[in-house]
């Protein structure tokens, strides 16, 4: 439970909103590498925080990420033909570099030197496990980019679904860090089985637990905080529990569980105030066992099926996320297909900005009230001196991990790791 | 109510098996399965004993009676000192283990003397056909089986499924295939902790309401009726505010206009967490472990064991 005004502060990031404009402290996620593969080729649209912006791949194969206005009257240049390293905005010719300078102004007379006064936003940017990063702060406390957690080396296997989902950015997290929900909203798509850890296949995935009710244990950390969810495993609760460690790494960031095939990441974009990209990824180092398409399609977020061009979803509030009554007479829990569509329904039921001085939270809830807590103090600390959170730890410095594993009651969770491809059966 | 002991037959090693009539041969309290009655034993104790008969007969209560050599005494007291023809103080049958009326079908799991209950249920469900049943039956040796002979003859034989693991655990039944996949079924356990604990353990997937466990332990925490006022200090304004019994510092603060972040207000959540600055703090919530609880308190559920708490607020 927050008050209102904490709530505010928390969730909302559009324009001078102090969350935005520490938000603006990390490099963030643009779009997709595979959104734009082509040197020269369709410009395409994002909103970032609240503002609208285009990215294109110049001649030269240059990434640029820049205001999707054209700065002479402000039309959309994601209409605008991508050519000889620019980006040419149709109405009047102007050509914008991935730099932001105005290297032709064909309206204008030559003699006039305008280009040289007028420069268009753009963002540097970085590519990396298959995401192009902008830096949206100011350049004086531009951070070096650094390898995200869910991408440690060139060569990791990264699979990503996306998607846009109609509702603020922190209650989608505060779906990551909350262990307990899984047991139950998933409870159709991750069934209890005789397994030493988590398995994954095609179709399902399996846990060595039935215990709906974990127990949490919050760990702060340098880079946000680290928490165990702690269930009864099927046999052996006497000396016996089931952890599964998950990492909030601030701001957007959650590394959650792996299983035996791959690990999994969550990073949640916002858009604006009330939108947000969602991004759930499977990753691992060996390169096997996943892969785009197959990942898609088991978390029922097909591209041209399941989400359309612009990354959204055909399940939306207004047809109910087409949830099936008639499965759910038979063994489906929800009556939605796809694990993170099953809690886009409840995230964007939840309301555009969830009204957090009216939730009930209970023992389960333990990292969310980390989450909350650690969140507004940082927004309140960087209002008053500017400084982030885990500004000073670059994860490459410190691997992060997550893990999970049926461990003896005796061994101390915090110093556990364990990445997919490890051999459990 | 004194009941006279009518019966008593040995059923299997140390075990006992006691019919109970009235003194003047009328009807007794009528029963439904799975209930039981409270005993006062010789030795001044009370314990719990399941009804292991048919709830139709009227005239019989059939309990089971086990010497635990590692017990309490309870039990070793009514078998040592009670017998035929001798009276015993019994309450009337209370029932925290009915079978559920409707179920499409049941799953007994019973250990040892834990098959009390499932006996009255069985024969009740035997005598109605209201509804199939199976029993899974786990015990060590078949001469530490009560009721073996019962349920090997054609009434039970075909419903039962009899283990002894020999006290071996790597020769434990295996009882997860039974509950792997949930079905419309309603189960019952009852025997001893690590039985019950395995079944939990293996059902949490299932339905809350078809697990059934009969513990004679009352899991929920009962109202404290010992609880007692203290008061609170505030460190930072010096405040005093007394809580009385029966309303937590929480609750106190509110109503004294201090407001103070809280949510599950039942001592789960963290939100009230707040600092402890001296005196001792009697910790009822599940959110502190024992380091935190040296300095911290959860406001909404936690009370004083001294006078006096200072509370950084």
């Amino acid at each position: 439970m927050l008050t209102a005004e904490e709530n505010d502060l928390l969730c909302r990031v559009e324009g001078d909103a102090p969350m935005g404009r520490m938000m603006r402290r990390y490099w963030l996620p643009a779009c997709l590498s595979e959104e734009v593969e082509e040197r020269d080729g369709a410009p395409i649209r994002i909103r970032l925080l609240g503002e609208d912006l285009v990215v294109f791949r110049d001649t030269s194969g240059r990434l640029g990420v820049v205001g999707e206005h054209c700065p002479h009257r402000r039309a959309s240049l994601s209409y605008g033909r991508n050519e000889e390293n620019g980006l040419r905005c149709l109405y009047h010719g102007w050509k914008i570099d991935v730099d932001g300078n105005v290297v032709e102004m064909p309206s204008e007379p030559a003699e006039s030197g305008q280009c040289a006064k007028v420069r268009h936003r753009a963002y540097p940017c970085r590519e990396a496990g298959g995401i192009v990063w902008a830096w949206m702060g100011d350049p004086e406390s531009r951070v070096p980019f650094d390898r995200p957690a869910f991408a440690p080396t060139e060569t990791t296997r990264v699979s990503i679904v996306k998607f846009v989902v109609d509702c603020n950015w922190a209650q989608i997290l505060e779906g990551a860090i909350d262990s307990a929900h899984s047991s139950t909203l998933h409870s159709s798509d991750m069934r209890p089985a005789r397994v030493a850890g988590a398995k994954a296949t095609d179709t399902s995935w399996f846990r060595p637990s039935t215990d709906k009710a974990p127990k949490l244990q919050v760990q702060p950390t340098s880079f946000g905080f680290r928490y165990a969810a702690i269930r009864r495993p099927i046999f052996n609760s006497a000396t016996h529990q089931y952890v599964r460690t998950t990492l909030f790494v601030a701001p957007i960031t959650v590394l959650i569980p792996p299983n035996d095939v791959y690990n999994l990441a969550n990073v949640n974009v916002p858009i604006d105030d009330t939108h947000t990209m969602f991004h759930f990824i499977a990753w691992n180092e060996t390169g096997d066992g996943h892969d785009t398409e197959s990942w898609r399609k088991f978390c029922g977020a097909e591209l041209g099926v399941d989400v359309g061009g612009s990354w959204e979803p055909r399940r939306t509030l207004a047809n109910h996320h087409l949830q099936d009554r008639q499965a759910m007479k038979g063994d489906d829990f929800t009556g939605i297909r796809g694990i993170p569509m099953q809690d886009m329904a409840m995230w964007t039921s939840m309301g555009s900005i969830t009204d957090r001085t009216r939730d009930r939270l209970g023992a389960s809830d333990l990292a969310i009230v980390e989450f909350r807590r650690i969140m507004v103090d940082a927004v309140r600390r960087f209002v008053a001196d500017g400084t982030v959170l885990g500004g000073d730890s670059p994860s490459s410095a410190t691997p992060l991990c997550a893990f999970e594993g049926v461990i003896p009651k005796t061994e101390d969770w915090r110093t556990l790791r364990r990445v997919a491809g490890a051999n459990v059966s | 109510m004194p009941l006279r002991v009518t019966r008593v037959d040995a059923i299997a090693d140390d075990v006992f098996r006691y019919d109970l009539r009235s003194l003047d041969g009328r009807d007794l309290p009528p029963f439904t399965a799975g209930a039981h009655v409270t005993v006062w034993l010789p030795n001044g104790a009370t314990r719990c004993y399941s009804l292991a008969n048919d709830p139709a007969e009227r005239r019989r209560y059939e309990i089971a009676v086990k010497r635990e050599p590692a017990g309490r005494g309870g039990s070793a007291s009514l078998l040592d000192s009670v017998r035929e023809g001798d009276a015993l103080n019994i309450s009337s049958p209370d029932n925290w283990f009915a079978l559920a009326p409707n179920a499409r079908s049941y799953m007994f799991i019973a250990g040892g003397i834990g098959i009390a209950p499932i006996m009255s249920m069985m024969r009740h469900l035997n005598a109605t056909g209201i509804a199939p049943y199976r029993l899974y039956y786990l015990t060590r040796a078949p001469a530490q089986t009560p009721f073996r002979i019962e349920l090997q003859a054609p009434a039970f034989a075909d419903k039962v499924v009899l283990h002894h693991d020999g006290g071996d655990a790597g020769r434990a039944f295996d009882l997860w295939p039974l509950f792997e996949t949930p079905t419309k079924a309603h189960v019952y356990c009852c025997g001893p902790l690590r039985l019950m604990d395995a079944v939990r353990d293996m059902t949490g997937h299932w339905p809350a309401s078809a697990i059934h466990f009969e513990s004679f332990s009352n899991a929920l925490a009962a109202p404290r009726i010992d609880d007692v006022p203290f008061v609170v200090r505030l460190a930072r304004s010096n405040a005093i505010v007394n809580v009385d019994a029966g309303v937590s510092i929480l609750e106190a603060l509110r109503a004294r206009g201090c407001r103070v972040p809280s949510s599950c207000e039942s001592g789960t959540c963290g939100t009230c967490r707040t600092r402890l600055l001296e005196g001792e703090a009697d910790h009822r919530d599940l959110v502190l472990n024992e380091g935190e609880r040296a300095d911290h308190i959860m406001i909404c559920v936690s009370r004083a064991k001294s006078p006096e708490l200072v509370l950084d607020l």
